[in-house]
């Protein structure tokens, strides 16, 4: 076996025999990647329960009410997911405030009694929303529902008083009633680009797997630092082995590591909580290649250190600047400007773009290409100049 | 020169920024000899083994086992050696068997071979019963063995053993002692360093006392105390005017040296039984109070101290 692969065999054996490695590669990724994609990811979907009322009982109200209910089981084109809009008729405003009192629904769009009269005689008329303070949202999703009715309504009243002005009569109430069939002439939809649907376990799946990957490959450094304080580093150079070998099995079997936890909160959150990371291909060319530029990084970080203690707060201060400034903490789509163009100047920046390219709108290899040059380069740049500091410091 | 020596250093030099740590240094050891390099802390003593097993990279000079070069890189010649730290070098998280299997096969070997080595060494140093344990889980001078262990691993003709009893109870130094005495007595090369003379004199052949990164003087035992004559040592406890009495001292008859150190007056004289109710008379008369007095035969710590006008322990 080669003096390479035998030391990073025995870095990978004291590794996984080390809860807190265990915890900093396997477990923690895993547990924060679900509780931020569970918890901010859920932010992202919101879905409202709204109550109407039909206090008027009119023609005109009753097919509000019937319309929004039908759109219960809509599914716009394109869209993955259902409506995020539920609704459910309730049959007094005494029964709807309860309801919202009690959280049963989030709002309530009640069509006061007289509303369909009041709409026929083109008087003025208000619909009422009910909310709790605490679900602004929910009120102004409600209000928007009743916005639509209202200016359904106004659509057909400017009709009716058109076509009055000019026959000097007001048209038949079967006109009216046709009218009000009609579909608007003008209307919004949205679309998303492409198919682009962002799953927000995979993103911060892979968002925390970063984070603590890059404390993993960073115990390659600190190992290296500890053993020369005990002593064991200078028992193996007291064999035939040469110091170069010793750094790169050191850092191949912490990258070993480094790669089975990133895998493992890939596989964890694909089969345990249905997140869609995308093609298994893209994922692993993009796993490996992450796992190469952080770990070149954090070897360049670690070689500026002289004890282990050092490399610890370097590695910590780094990994958390790195990770902010690379919006692993921010959900895909919620960085600013700004930050968008300086998390291109982060390795983890780069890798977080493609693996959202890859998870969001299935991109192929052909798409990642650039990004993994990208991750390579700072590998081949940040790991060279970090592993000849780090050999150098050993052979002096 | 010896003829045919195993081990050979020449003008060994290192440096640390300014500070020159190793300083032209120059030995040898035979084959089947044990060699001390004896010293205080700081002496030098760690660097030049240091050097000596490649381990670190010498500014000058040449160090050559049975001929060949030892270098800081992939040297083929480090199989030669067998490296015994001062620290317990080794990983605490695996077992005795597997820290063994490590060091073994980045010394070549494996397969039975690697096995019959580690059964023979486990036996050497009576550890077989807990091969299996995790080196965290020993005593300290349960450590300490598994630590020489996996220096005697691959047979090498050199056993370098740096300061391998610091910090161990005294039976166990005695087990080491002993174990290393055997292994001198068949035939192994070993170069040990140590700052506690009656560990060199019990256990090498020749010795070199290194200080301030010089070897001031080399040979064995008889060699080195014949430099300072067949004097005795008288070893006087002080309280009270230390300095005073050793000036007074000076003054008496038949005194060859006087060095002053910590509490205590060393006084080299021609028969220290006849001068020492000189000594007494003197410490009253410099008022200084004796609180214990030995005489002691010649030995390497009275060479010490006249090569360098300092104690061991200083």
């Amino acid at each position: 076996m080669s003096r390479v692969l035998l030391v990073a065999r025995t870095e990978l054996l004291r590794r996984v025999r080390s809860r807190a490695a265990i915890v900093t590669a396997f477990l923690a990724p895993l547990a924060l990647g679900v509780v931020f994609g569970v918890l901010i990811g859920g932010a992202n979907n919101l879905r409202f329960r709204l109550g109407v009322v039909d206090a008027d009982r009119s023609e005109l109200s009753r097919s509000f009410v019937d319309g929004l209910l039908q759109a219960n089981g809509h599914r716009p084109p394109g869209a993955k997911s259902d409506n995020p809009v539920r609704f459910r008729e309730v049959a007094t405003v005494g029964a709807a405030r309860h309801q919202v009192d009690d959280a049963k629904i989030d709002a309530a769009l009640v069509i006061p009694a007289g509303f369909g009269a009041a709409t026929q005689a083109s008087r003025p008329t208000t619909l009422l929303v009910l909310r709790r303070p605490e679900q602004p949202v929910s009120g102004q999703v409600a209000q928007a529902v009743g916005g639509g009715l209202a200016s359904g309504v106004e659509r057909v009243d400017l009709s009716v008083q058109t076509v009055s002005s000019l026959q000097g009569r007001a048209p038949s109430p079967e006109v009216i009633a046709a009218a009000r069939s009609l579909d608007a002439p003008l209307a919004t939809s949205e679309l998303a680009m492409g198919a682009r649907q962002v799953s927000p376990l995979a993103f911060y799946g892979a968002a925390m797997a970063m984070v603590f990957l890059f404390f993993t490959v960073s115990f390659a450094a600190r190992s290296l630092l500890a053993e020369r304080h005990d002593g064991t580093l200078g028992r193996i150079l007291a064999t035939p082995t040469p110091a170069g070998a010793v750094v790169a099995g050191k850092v191949l079997g912490v990258c070993a590591l480094a790669v089975a936890g990133f895998v493992t909160v890939w596989i964890a959150t694909s089969v345990l909580f249905g997140a869609a990371w995308g093609d298994p291909l893209p994922v692993v060319v993009l796993i490996l290649a992450t796992v190469a530029a952080l770990g070149g990084v954090s070897t360049f970080v670690c070689s500026l250190a002289r004890t282990e203690q050092q490399a610890d707060s370097y590695a910590s201060a780094v990994t958390f600047v790195l990770a902010l400034l690379g919006g692993n903490f921010i959900g895909p789509g919620n960085a600013p400007d700004l930050l968008r163009r300086v998390a291109l100047f982060t390795p983890n920046g780069w890798a977080l773009r493609a693996f959202t390219d890859v998870s969001a709108d299935a991109a192929g290899l052909g798409r990642i290409v650039v990004p993994v040059l990208v991750l390579l380069a700072f590998a081949v740049g940040f790991g060279a100049i970090g592993l000849w500091r780090v050999r150098r410091g050993i052979e002096q | 020169m010896i003829d045919a020596a195993l081990l050979q250093c020449v003008g060994l030099t290192r440096r640390f920024q300014e500070r020159v740590a190793v300083d032209g240094v120059n030995f040898e050891i035979a084959r089947g000899e044990t060699y001390g390099l004896l010293g205080p802390n700081g002496a030098g003593k760690t660097t030049t083994i240091s050097m000596v097993a490649g381990i670190l990279r010498a500014d000058a000079g040449t160090v050559t086992v049975d001929g060949e070069h030892i270098t800081t890189g992939a040297s083929p010649a480090k199989r030669r050696i067998g490296l015994v730290p001062q620290d317990i070098a080794l990983y605490p998280d695996l077992t005795a068997i597997e820290n063994l299997q490590f060091f073994g096969r980045l010394q070549s070997l494996d397969g039975p071979q690697l096995g019959e080595r580690m059964a023979v060494v486990l036996d050497v140093v009576g550890l077989t019963d807990r091969a299996h344990d995790r080196i965290e889980d020993y005593s300290g001078g349960m450590k300490r063995r598994a630590n020489i262990a996996v220096g005697l691993l691959h047979e090498p003709q050199l056993l370098i053993l740096d300061e391998p009893t610091v910090g161990v109870d005294p039976q166990s130094r005695n087990q080491i002692l002993e174990s290393i005495e055997a292994l001198g007595g068949a035939g192994l090369s070993v170069l040990y360093t140590t700052h506690y003379m009656e560990e060199a004199e019990r256990l090498c052949d020749r010795v070199g006392i290194i200080d301030g990164g010089h070897i001031v003087a080399e040979g064995t035992r008889r060699e080195l105390v014949a430099r300072i004559g067949e004097h005795d040592r008288l070893h006087v406890e002080v309280a009270g005017d230390g300095e005073a009495f050793a000036s007074a001292s000076r003054a008496i008859g038949g005194v060859v040296e006087v060095h002053r150190t910590d509490g205590a007056v060393d006084i080299v004289a021609d028969g220290a039984a006849r001068i020492l109710p000189a000594v007494v008379d003197a410490a009253e008369t410099s008022g200084a109070q004796i609180t214990g007095v030995e005489v002691r035969e010649p030995d390497l710590e009275a060479v010490f101290l006249h090569l360098t006008g300092r104690a061991l322990r200083d």
